[in-house]
């Protein structure tokens, strides 16, 4: 097989095979999973539904401010971090102790100090997610190849050109990827927030999906959701190796 | 009496202590290196070679003792370097061009005036480099090439190479060594290149200074002229030559097998 139908062959051949084993596991327990045709059927009604898609965008929008929040706070953090040595030895242990928290562990703490609902929903997922870009960061500067900086000095450049042309450039890729990885995790967690706190929302949807137990229906949007996940994370692919495609090679 | 010559004309360490931490590196180092010299600093690893080539390029401060390169301190004087690392001391998100061009881009000399000067410096030189790629493209020998014309293109005064064959084959370090003398030939600029190869060291050196203790100590009279019938570039056959042999094992023995 050449090696170019074997890229598109394999995973097709990786869908079809869910696809089967679920519908035999429906087969065996048709009251709690739908057949999968039944979920593609739903999956059709739901994307022609304008209520829906204002939902997907009421989450995105809300994901992708808690990045910008995250990302904000975590990379000035992240940096700092990283650059001072002890800084470093002393918050690298309580940054991995909280990295292993699961996020929505924390809302009560969030509830407990905003009251809002939608704020604390925003400060779990900005914190969760500024936690990877913090460590990200705090990573690439840290290591920073000492020689780059010094090639820099010893030919006479300004701290400023040091700093935007050595600095940046060398820690971009762990911070694109840091991002990369916070907006996957981000989605995650603003879906858990708003089946937790309420307001309009995917989250809310599968909600009710549920309680009203529209299996098909529910199963459908999490594979609305499935999709938008991959689909962010094939985004942060493209930009990781569109933007630092010299990151492999540091 | 010989006159010392005067402290423009050489570079220059006087009782120089250095420290990382707890550990001493350098413990009353005085040294000189004249104008248009190529020297050599030998020792074994790990002695102390780089912290000397790290004093002269500014990237260390001594704890005492004065560093001068042609009067002026480390930080002030036009120097260029060669990184023992060459990769690490590449900009891996810069083409071969712009990495060799990075002094002039330093000076405000705009993109297309920089080309001019490294696709010259290229001829000159008969370096046959990829410059439009990377770095992770290029071989070990293109990317110590593509640094030594960047040292070259900043115009300096003081050529500073740090183990500067430990990444190539032999046939690239001879090639480069025939460079560094050829420039040396044409334009007297001064070298102080760090290795642990007595071979190499006799090759291209007019001095070598031995390194032997640890941590280092050296007088001003702690280095060894190297007696060669040849001027710069010199000839492969000097390799050969019963003279050079004899030095070579010189060198050896005043390292004391640490090479």
């Amino acid at each position: 097989m050449s090696s170019k139908l074997a890229k598109i062959c394999f995973p097709l051949l990786g869908v079809a095979t869910f696809v089967a084993a679920w519908d035999v596991a429906a087969c065996l327990k048709p009251t709690l999973l739908p057949h999968s045709w039944q979920v593609g059927a739903a999956v059709g009604e739901l994307v022609a539904d304008p209520q829906i898609r204002a939902d997907f965008w009421r989450t995105i929008g809300r994901t992708l401010l808690a990045l910008a929040i995250a990302v904000g706070a975590g990379v000035p953090l992240g940096l700092t971090i990283g650059a001072a040595k002890p800084l470093n030895r002393m918050f690298s242990g309580p940054l991995d102790f909280l990295r292993s928290l699961p996020g929505f562990a924390l809302l009560p703490m969030w509830l407990s100090l905003f009251k809002s609902g939608d704020t604390a929903r925003l400060a779990m997922v900005a914190f969760g997610a500024g936690l990877l870009v913090v460590a990200n960061t705090a990573f690439g500067v840290a290591h920073i190849r000492r020689e780059r900086v010094e090639v820099a000095q010893v030919y006479g450049a300004s701290r400023g050109f040091i700093l935007l042309n050595v600095i940046a450039r060398e820690v971009l890729p762990q911070v694109v990827d840091g991002m990369r990885l916070a907006i996957s995790l981000g989605l995650v967690l603003m879906i858990v927030g708003e089946i937790m706190l309420g307001a309009r929302g995917v989250g809310t949807r599968v909600n009710d999906t549920l309680m009203g137990w529209d299996l098909p229906q529910m199963y459908a949007l999490l594979f609305m959701v499935g999709v938008l996940g991959y689909l962010f994370n094939l985004a942060g692919k493209a930009a990781t190796s569109r933007l630092t495609a010299y990151g492999k090679h540091l | 009496m010989i006159s010392k010559p005067a402290q423009d004309q050489v570079v220059a360490l006087r009782n120089i202590r250095l420290s990382y931490g707890p550990v001493q590196v350098l413990d009353d180092v005085s040294m000189t290196v004249p104008r248009g010299e190529i020297c050599v600093l030998a020792g074994g690893n790990g002695i102390g070679k780089t912290s000397v080539i790290r004093l002269l390029s500014g990237a260390a401060r001594p704890d005492s003792g004065t560093a001068t390169i042609f009067g002026l301190p480390p930080g002030q004087a036009k120097i260029g370097l060669v990184w023992q690392n060459t990769y690490a001391s590449l900009y891996p998100w810069l083409s071969a061009l712009e990495n060799a061009a990075l002094p002039l881009r330093l000076q405000g000399i705009n993109r297309k005036e920089r080309r001019r000067r490294i696709l010259d410096m290229c001829r000159d030189l008969g370096f046959d480099l990829p410059l439009e790629r990377p770095p992770y493209e290029m071989s070990g020998g293109e990317q110590q090439k593509t640094c030594m014309l960047r040292a070259l293109a900043s115009e300096c005064e003081l050529l500073l190479l740090d183990e500067p064959w430990n990444n190539v084959d032999f046939d690239s370090s001879l090639d480069l060594m025939l460079h560094i003398q050829e420039i040396n030939a044409r334009t007297a600029l001064t070298t102080i290149i760090v290795s642990h190869s007595p071979e190499f060291s006799a090759f291209v050196a007019h001095a070598v200074i031995p390194m032997r203790t640890k941590p280092v100590r050296l007088m001003e009279t702690d280095r060894i002229r190297i007696e060669c019938p040849y001027r710069n570039p010199r000839p492969r056959k000097w390799l050969f030559d019963a003279q050079f042999r004899e030095q070579v094992e010189a060198l050896k023995g005043s390292l004391g097998g640490q090479q």
